[in-house]
């Protein structure tokens, strides 16, 4: 272990991982091996291989071992799997410490919790973990502990949180009213422009038909061009609220994240 | 501080220090508290250190089993580069765990020069062996793959026998050779549970290849030309042939109807009857050509398949 932890300071990170690999190995009891896979995860978190962060800390095996590591191994493993994107294996983590912990770890994990709910679009139980994390944190009844709790309300009211559009939805619009999928999703050039091209298919039909005489041409033209923009509009309804659904969310818990950690810092000093 | 460090890397080269992770731990220490650099990982020396380089490979395989691949990779990577210190058959295992790293990276040349470098008589040379012919296997070079097998050594009794003969079996269906197959054929199911269900697939897609019978290219194109599309429908194709039917049909009836108000000198006829020649001789053309398509796309699925029942039973036998 102290070998792997020379080895990090010095930059050699291949090999430090393949020491603490080492130590994991030979440890003679789960606490060793615990502390040499945690160190390696540590390390792993600090190089941004939180891939590889998230398969190391799943080897972790929480049995046997004292509630300090026993913390550490669930908010690792957390951690990793929240910075991998994986958030249901971070909450799933989180729950453990939840239920098998003091109140103390559970106060040290609350942050990530906080920002874990809110990734899973569980604004409402977000908001109940702030507060219990703020009521744990301040004294009870005091200025600090009011004003922030006020600033919890006001952050998390219901009526703000994303809402979401329903990507068959849209495609339905789509399919009774050409541009109306877009529409619905919120983007009203795109819907223009679709609406547009399905009605010069039926333009270029009516025009081969009544106009030049050249009926199955125009029949055919048209059909080709109402068809093709008929279908990619339904597919592009679709794919648009699927955006709206990532980007909406996205931005309200990159702002809701910003704010959490500079409240931690603040309930921290 | 310089004449420590010196001595320190002496101490590596002899070998005395690399024999446990705590001795290691302290040179680490020492060089860093130096000059804040570090060598490579040092190796342990031919005198009385085998059961270090055999804890060495132990650790190595629960890396593996732990899929730490980059770690267990790093540190065969040591082993090898002091190759020098160690005896012929330490060497031998530290080829073929990285031949098989390597192999199971799916590089299958680099993975063959490692295999190749198991020397006869070590333990696991039959095993290098069998990875190394799957290996030009993978590389398409089946005649070195066959040569390899056929110069293995086995007694009949042997199960790696029947092993190498289903090998061969299926190296011969994938050079098309059925009677070849056949012969190693006759010799499977004997028991050998390890592989019986990739020998009896093996049996399945002889029957199938050998049935196969190549569609006519002319006939393809004929089809095509009376009907667009139905080509591909009798060369085995199912979606395909709808979707040009759907494109060269309506461009026919334009063409038409630019023929009927026109006439033959119209240049409205020349445009559109242009248009949907074009389509409709490239639909015969196409045609033709699917039958080659459709002929290869089947003996790449086939061969895909015989690649994967034989690597199926060499890690179900060696690991």
């Amino acid at each position: 272990m102290q070998m792997a932890d020379s080895l990090v300071g010095v930059h050699k990170t291949d090999w430090a991982s393949a020491e603490y690999e080492r130590a994991a190995f030979l440890a003679l009891n789960n606490t060793d091996r615990t502390l040499a896979l945690l160190a390696k995860t540590n390390m792993l978190l600090d190089l941004r291989s939180y891939q590889e962060a998230e398969k190391t800390s799943a080897r972790l095996v929480p049995f046997s071992l004292q509630d300090s590591l026993l913390h550490q191994v669930h908010h690792k493993s957390a951690l990793s799997a929240y910075l991998n994107q994986n958030f249901e294996g971070a909450y799933n983590q989180l729950l453990q410490v939840e239920h098998f912990l003091p109140l103390s770890y559970q106060v040290q994990s609350a942050l990530l919790s906080i920002l874990t709910l809110n990734e899973l679009k569980k604004w409402e139980d977000a908001k109940q973990k702030t507060i219990w994390w703020v009521t744990n944190v301040t004294d009870s009844g005091s200025h600090k502990q009011d004003s922030v709790l006020a600033a919890i309300e006001l952050a998390y009211r219901e009526k703000k949180y994303p809402k979401t559009k329903n990507p068959d939805l849209a495609k339905l619009f789509s399919s009774i009213i050409p541009g109306s999928g877009q529409l619905y999703t919120g983007h009203i050039f795109d819907a223009a422009f679709s609406a547009i091209m399905v009605l010069s298919g039926l333009g270029i039909a009516a025009a081969g038909v009544f106009i030049f005489k050249y009926y199955v041409t125009g029949a055919v033209l048209g059909y080709a061009v109402f068809q093709r923009f008929y279908q990619a509009g339904q597919k592009r309804s679709s794919y648009l609220a699927e955006r709206y659904n990532y980007r909406k969310p996205r931005k309200y818990n990159d702002a809701k994240s910003e704010w959490l950690i500079e409240m931690g810092k603040a309930l921290k000093a | 501080m310089s004449l420590i460090r010196f001595i320190v890397l002496t101490g590596i080269l002899f070998g005395f220090s690399y024999a446990s992770a705590q001795d290691t731990s302290d040179v680490v220490q020492s060089i860093t508290a130096d000059s804040g650099s570090i060598e490579e990982p040092s190796a342990p020396a031919k005198s009385g250190e085998s059961k270090a380089l055999s804890d060495e490979l132990k650790f190595v395989d629960h890396l593996i089993t732990s899929e730490a691949y980059d770690d267990a990779r790093f540190i065969l990577k040591g082993l090898y580069l002091k190759d020098s210190l160690y005896t012929k058959e330490q060497n031998d295992s530290i080829y073929f765990h990285i031949g098989w790293l390597t192999y199971f990276n799916q590089e299958f040349y680099p993975a063959t020069a490692y295999f190749k470098k198991v020397s006869e008589g070590s333990p696991v040379f039959l095993k290098a062996k069998f990875y190394e012919s799957i290996c030009y296997v993978y590389q398409n070079k089946l005649d070195t793959a066959k040569m390899l097998l056929n110069s293995l050594e086995l007694d009949s009794s042997n199960s790696m026998f029947a092993f190498r003969n289903f090998q061969l079996g299926a190296i011969a269906l994938l050079e098309r050779d059925y009677e070849q197959f056949k012969v190693h054929e006759a010799s499977f199911g004997q028991n050998n549970y390890l592989f019986a269900t990739e020998e009896d697939a093996l049996s399945g897609y002889a029957i199938d290849m050998e049935a196969y019978k190549e569609k006519s290219a002319l006939l393809a194109g004929l089809i095509s030309a009376l009907v667009p599309g139905l080509g591909k429908f009798y060369t085995g194709y199912r979606g395909l042939p709808f979707g040009a039917m759907f494109t060269t049909l309506p461009l026919a009836a334009i063409a038409i109807e630019a023929f009927i108000i026109g006439g033959v000198v119209s240049p409205v006829f020349w445009v559109l009857g242009g248009i949907f020649g074009v389509f409709y001789i490239g639909n015969i053309w196409g045609s033709a050509l699917s039958v080659k398509a459709r002929k290869i796309e089947l003996y790449e699925e086939f061969d895909h398949n015989i690649k994967f029942d034989m690597h199926i039973p060499i890690r179900r036998i060696f690991e």
